[in-house]
């Protein structure tokens, strides 16, 4: 084998000699212009840096009795002879790349197409206990980022009779069976959530701006809409749904974040309307007047746009709200008696009550 | 070489033959591993990406090489998440509720532990550098970046807190002061590069910022006005009323105004550079250098920063492109580094969410 010009770092210095390189008897030997040797490396300590490689590339070589010395050799029929230290392209290859878009593209469609409609599935399939471990997880979590250091504040025993007694008589005109848990937390927003295992939440600042018991009989009844349609379970399967599956796998618990968890409780559009349809109907089943619905969640939506929290962004426009129930203006006795009412109002602040 | 001739200068130009096509397709496949591994994965996936960016740039005919692997970047981030974030959690979750009852001295402490996480923050770019070029080879010559950063944190810290002080008025100085003290300590093996010249350069191009800046606050200030008196008028009113499109232009011009300060910076560092008596210069114009800037900031906002690695190609091929040379380097009096070569690295950088280039 003839001897190929390559260029040569002995790893003491950076300077780079023109060389020539042979191999004799299983050593590559480098030498000078004038002939003379400069190192002899048995092939089986060469290894093969950096460089694109593949075909084309140059060989840079290495010995592992040298690790600091280079050798550079452009001529690819060298490398031919070398097969040991043949090595495919570091460059990806446009098989390859096809390979890794589509993979990247099906998990995209994976997690955006086809777990949200598995979650949707899923959350029918969800067993009672494990719906309802979750619901009190979730609210746990609200109620200490909404409840602050007040948690537990909102605890007057007349106040919660009186709201269970409307609530059940909602659910019930609403079709809703088994127990719903409610409960209000001591935060000025004025907002209510539904949750898995059929849980509302109430925060005190609805409780301060509803004049009118029928008022929050609206509330809750738009609420048990989202409940009697599964709207909390499903929406959290789809927004957390991978969430769950990699807290799961890191043994974070189910849900880490409770920025994602407020995102995963708002709801679209459709479900609010249909919601919205609901609690007039459940309204009217329990003889309740449903045209005062519509005017005092416009008010506080436009009270919500000055303490922007997630929630109501996505219900429908004010406007649109503000006729829902009207020309239900038939006489007839608010949700609530004014003892019961006023327990309600003062449930977060017991001292009010007498 | 023969005893007694003058040494062989080499002209030192810097040019990439990497293409955008393989290098998509390395973002791509990291991109995959990495949803698959949930994060995992990125260590060897920037490891990848600089393997690719070293390998394919030239200086004077030769490749760079690097050498990291992506354990030595898990196992800098495991080193840090035990000895520095946890202890740092640990004492912030019982300092924490002492300081918010108002006890002075856990006051004290909550303060101390926000100032070493300052500090740490200088610290972790000088170590990121230093783990960078130990794992950056060049004709098999290590580079390197002498020390451990603390004494580098500590003029981080000084001087982030000389900027607040001044109200940023002292920023070039900041700038041109920890560059020179990490620059200015980079060795090629056994030759320093060299990093010389004062913040007065840089400051006609700071003018432009602190002037658009200064636009902005006035703007901003009328809008306010404006707003207060119609609130006056009557709140239903001020609803409806959007500020006028003109006042919106100064929020345009503050970051074009930082663009082209960092253009000016760009420019200046590269002549601010030595390297044996070697002197550089970026021969571009700075609305060249603005425009690449920009649209390396386009592909990072389009890409939610995944397509990073492409900004780094452009910058690289646009500094291959427009960089010239004074004078030749001796390479043969570039001895090898002797200089320790840290075990595992970025950790802290890691942790911290710095970012230093690729």
């Amino acid at each position: 084998m003839p001897p190929t010009a390559a260029f040569f770092s002995d790893g003491r210095s950076a300077a780079r000699i023109a060389a020539f390189v042979r191999i004799d008897d299983h050593i590559l030997i480098v030498a000078n212009a004038e002939g003379r040797t400069l190192t002899a490396w048995p092939v089986a300590t060469l290894r093969r840096v950096a460089g694109p490689g593949g075909q084309t590339g140059e060989l840079i070589l290495s010995a592992s009795t040298a690790p600091d010395a280079r050798l550079t050799i452009a001529d690819p029929a060298f490398a031919r002879a070398l097969p040991a230290l043949a090595r495919p392209s570091a460059d990806l290859g446009w098989k390859a790349m096809a390979g890794w878009t589509g993979l990247t593209v099906a998990m995209a469609l994976a997690f955006y197409v086809a777990l949200p409609w598995l979650a949707a599935g899923a959350a029918a399939l969800v067993p009672a206990s494990w719906e309802d471990a979750l619901g009190r997880q979730v609210h746990a979590q609200i109620a200490t980022v909404l409840g602050g250091k007040a948690a537990g504040a909102c605890r007057s025993q007349a106040g919660h009779q009186a709201l269970s007694t409307l609530t059940d008589r909602l659910a019930r005109a609403g079709g809703i069976e088994g127990a719903v848990t409610v409960d209000v937390l001591d935060s000025r927003h004025a907002n209510a959530f539904a949750l898995p295992g059929q849980r509302l939440v109430l925060l005190r600042g609805l409780l301060d701006a509803a004049e009118h018991p029928d008022e929050l009989a609206g509330v809750l009844a738009h609420e048990l809409g989202h409940l009697a349609r599964r709207h909390p379970m499903r929406r959290l399967m789809r927004q957390q749904g991978l969430a769950i599956v990699v807290g799961a796998l890191t043994g974070q618990g189910m849900i880490g974040n409770v920025g994602s968890l407020l995102a995963g409780l708002s709801y679209s559009r459709d479900d609010e309307r249909s919601a919205d349809a609901d609690a007039i109907a459940t309204l009217a089943a329990a003889g309740i007047r449903a045209d005062r619905f519509g005017p005092f969640v416009e008010k506080i939506s436009r009270a919500a746009g000055e303490t922007p929290l997630p929630f109501l962004s996505d219900h429908p426009a004010g406007e649109e709200r503000a006729t829902l129930g009207a020309g239900r203006s038939h006489e007839r006795a608010p949700a609530l008696p004014p003892a019961d009412w006023a327990a309600v109002k003062a449930l977060c602040d017991p001292g009010r009550a007498t | 070489m023969d005893e007694g001739s003058t040494p062989e200068r080499t002209t030192v130009a810097i040019t990439t033959d990497a293409a955008i096509g393989p290098l998509v397709g390395l973002i791509l496949k990291n991109l995959a591993l990495n949803i698959v591994t949930g994060g995992v994965y990125s260590f060897w996936a920037k490891t990848a990406v600089r393997r690719f960016l070293w390998g394919h740039t030239l200086i004077a005919g030769e490749r760079l090489e690097y050498t990291g692997t992506g354990g030595e970047l898990f196992k800098g981030f495991l080193v840090v998440l035990v000895a520095v974030i946890f202890p740092l959690v640990v004492v912030i979750n019982i300092v924490g509720p002492l300081a918010q009852t108002g006890d002075p001295l856990a006051i004290a402490a909550m303060a101390a532990v926000y100032l070493a996480i300052f500090y740490l923050y200088g610290v972790a770019i000088y170590r990121t550098l230093r783990y960078r070029l130990s794992r950056t080879r060049w004709r098999g010559i290590r580079f390197a970046l002498p020390g451990g950063g603390w004494a580098f944190g500590a003029l981080a810290l000084g001087w982030s807190l000389a900027v607040v002080l001044t109200f940023a008025l002292l920023h070039p100085v900041r700038r041109v002061r920890l560059w020179r003290a990490v620059v200015g300590k980079i060795q090629l093996g056994s030759q320093p590069f060299s990093f010389e010249g004062g913040a007065g350069p840089l400051y006609k191009a700071f003018l432009l910022v602190i002037g658009a800046t200064a636009i902005l606050f006035i703007a901003g200030g009328a809008v306010m006005v404006a707003m207060a008196s119609n609130m006056h008028a009557g709140i239903e009113e001020s609803r409806d009323i959007a500020p006028p499109f003109l006042a919106l232009l100064p929020l345009l011009t503050v970051p074009l105004a930082g663009l082209y300060y960092w253009a000016a910076e760009m420019q200046y560092f590269f002549r601010c550079l030595g390297f044996q008596g070697v002197r550089f210069e970026l021969a571009a114009s700075r609305w060249q250098i603005v425009g690449l800037l920009l649209v390396n900031a386009l592909i990072l906002l389009l890409t939610f920063g995944i397509g990073h690695p492409l900004a780094s190609l452009r910058t690289l091929r646009f500094v291959g492109a427009h960089l010239r040379t004074d004078g030749g380097a001796d390479f043969a009096a570039v001895l090898q580094s002797v200089e320790p070569v840290p075990a595992a690295g970025e950790g802290l950088a890691e942790m911290m969410d710095v970012s230093v280039g690729v």
